[in-house]
């Protein structure tokens, strides 16, 4: 799947699962914070987040603290992480 | 205790209780060697949290625990602690002064007469604070573990909540540490974390809360079932027939509170009614209907009245039946509904503001907000996404973003019903909750 696809789908899946009001993919900034200030997300929207990120891509979510945060703060990301599971790196 | 039983297992490996006292016993004599009095203890490692509570403790100074780590709540508190211990990385820690020479601190004896403070949320704007004996929770541990000791064994003891509240200090800390169990290390966040604990072929002990066992969507065959406390929110029955017919759990639900400690407990499925815990009295207040409590698990010699409206039976047996006051639980944390309104109400742009506890996908907060004059006028040019990230930032140095409204809208006057008054009912409907959903706790 192309980065660029994953993304659009990643912003949709936030969006979507979420239920984030008032907002398109579009709306969201790639690179922009997800926690705290940029899209204000919280700790159970990363436990939602987490969810359905395992059921959709069966994306594995590690233990260690600083890699979570690494992973989950902005949607690129995501993507890395997300691309790189895919690819079996 | 059993020197052969690690104190802490960590990701790094096992900790002894050699190791153990030695961290504490070098933290000490460094604080021994600084005039603060009051330390703020704000960590997210479970074990170097609990050798910094001990080293406090130790040198008889006074350990503190902040309702969270929010640089607001560090900012609005800060006369209640002279100094911070802390691994945070956004938090500016208490420069130490180190001890001369190498002599570590020799045996230090706790008096049961010294203190933890907690805060927590409070009925009106600001946190409230309690005082803890070591008295009280060592009595309180004690009846914890010849309750439930049997049936723990040597457990190794796992947990989703923090060290830093009431719940998690007992149950996870010191409860262990008193009964020689070890404590895993870090704390657990995610279902599939907790699937791949489940699958282990020993002991195991998980200290949670429904903000993750409502979330649990495995089925599994366990031979060995973990045993499971769960607090900090009501494990609603869906959850709990969910946890039983797909992995055959009765998780044990404590009911308590920072002022009360733990009251109550129950296996919901073997049992939906609540029953006390060994040692605590507990009555029904006739003026409020709520749960009153007399208990030596807390040091007020007076009887306690809690926000927990209650249905008691001749047994003593209850049910609880809602809430007196406005305090709430959102995914397991406190949030007095006065005091955010309170300090919304602040905010440059709103003249008035009502917020609402919805149990819609998730439990949030949501406010309905009056704006004044310039807020209107930043609404027209700039759109409700942006005014709502401009207020939701603003408040984010104060309460946890969990708390924070994640839903709001704007109106020029308050809904009416067709009665003419602002109802729940009201306010509810600005959101499209379908009704059956709504949560009246």
């Amino acid at each position: 799947m192309s980065q660029s696809h994953l993304d659009l789908e990643i912003k949709q899946l936030i969006i979507k699962v979420l239920h984030l009001e008032d907002m398109t993919a579009a709306d969201i900034d790639s690179e922009a914070p997800l926690f705290g200030t940029g899209l204000g997300l919280d700790s159970i929207d990363a436990l939602e987040l987490g969810i359905a990120l395992k059921k959709k891509y069966n994306f594995s979510i590690e233990l260690d603290e600083e890699d979570n945060r690494k992973c989950f703060a902005t949607v690129n990301n995501l993507v890395a992480y997300i691309s790189a599971q895919q690819a079996g790196t | 205790m059993n020197v052969e039983v690690p104190v802490f297992i960590r990701a790094k490996g096992a900790v002894y209780l050699p190791q153990f006292e030695r961290d504490i016993a070098v933290l000490a004599l460094t604080l021994q060697n600084n005039p603060q009095q009051r330390w703020a203890l704000c960590f997210n490692d479970s074990y170097r949290f609990t050798v910094a509570l001990f080293a406090v403790l130790a040198t008889h100074k006074q350990p503190v625990l902040l309702p969270n780590n929010q640089s607001g709540t560090l900012a609005v508190l800060q006369n209640e602690y002279d100094a911070i211990l802390s691994d945070l990385p956004d938090i500016v820690v208490t420069p130490l002064k180190p001890a001369a020479g190498e002599t570590v601190l020799q045996a230090f004896v706790l008096s049961d007469l010294q203190t933890i403070t907690f805060f927590t949320s409070g009925s009106t704007g600001t946190p409230k604070k309690v005082q803890r004996s070591l008295t009280a929770l060592r009595k309180e541990i004690k009846v914890l573990e010849a309750l439930f000791g049997a049936d723990l064994q040597d457990a190794k003891i796992y947990s989703s909540v923090s060290h830093q509240h009431i719940y998690g200090l007992l149950f996870y800390v010191l409860w262990p540490l008193y009964a020689g169990r070890s404590i895993v290390s870090p704390l657990l966040q995610y279902p599939e974390n907790l699937e791949t604990l489940f699958k282990r072929t020993e002991k195991i002990v998980l200290i949670s809360s429904p903000t993750l066992l409502s979330r649990l969507d495995f089925k599994l065959d366990l031979k060995l079932k973990p045993i499971i406390f769960t607090s900090g929110g009501l494990l609603k029955d869906s959850s709990a027939q969910i946890l039983f017919a797909n992995l055959g759990l009765m998780p044990i639900e404590i009911l308590g509170s920072t002022e009360t400690s733990g009251v109550a407990f129950r296996q919901q499925i073997k049992q939906p009614l609540w029953q006390a815990l060994p040692e605590v009295l507990l009555g029904r207040d006739l003026t409020t209907g709520c749960l009153s409590v007399q208990s030596p698990f807390f040091d007020e010699q007076t009887t306690l009245v809690m926000g927990d409206q209650v249905e008691m039976n001749s047994q003593g047996l209850f049910k609880l039946i809602g809430r007196a006051d406005r305090i709430v639980k959102i995914e397991g944390k406190r949030l007095s509904l006065i005091a955010i309104e309170q300090k919304i109400k602040e905010h440059r742009l709103v003249a008035d503001v009502q917020v609402l506890k919805l149990d819609a996908h998730r439990q949030l907060l949501a406010a309905v907000i009056i704006l004044n004059e310039p807020g209107k006028a930043l609404l027209q040019e700039q759109g409700k996404r942006q005014l709502d990230l401009l207020l939701q930032t603003w408040l984010l140095p104060f309460y946890e973003a969990v708390l924070c409204p994640k839903k709001i809208r704007y109106v020029d006057s308050w809904p009416l019903n067709e009665q003419g008054k602002t109802t729940q009912l009201a306010l509810q409907e600005l959101f499209d909750i379908k009704l059956k959903r709504i949560l009246s706790v």
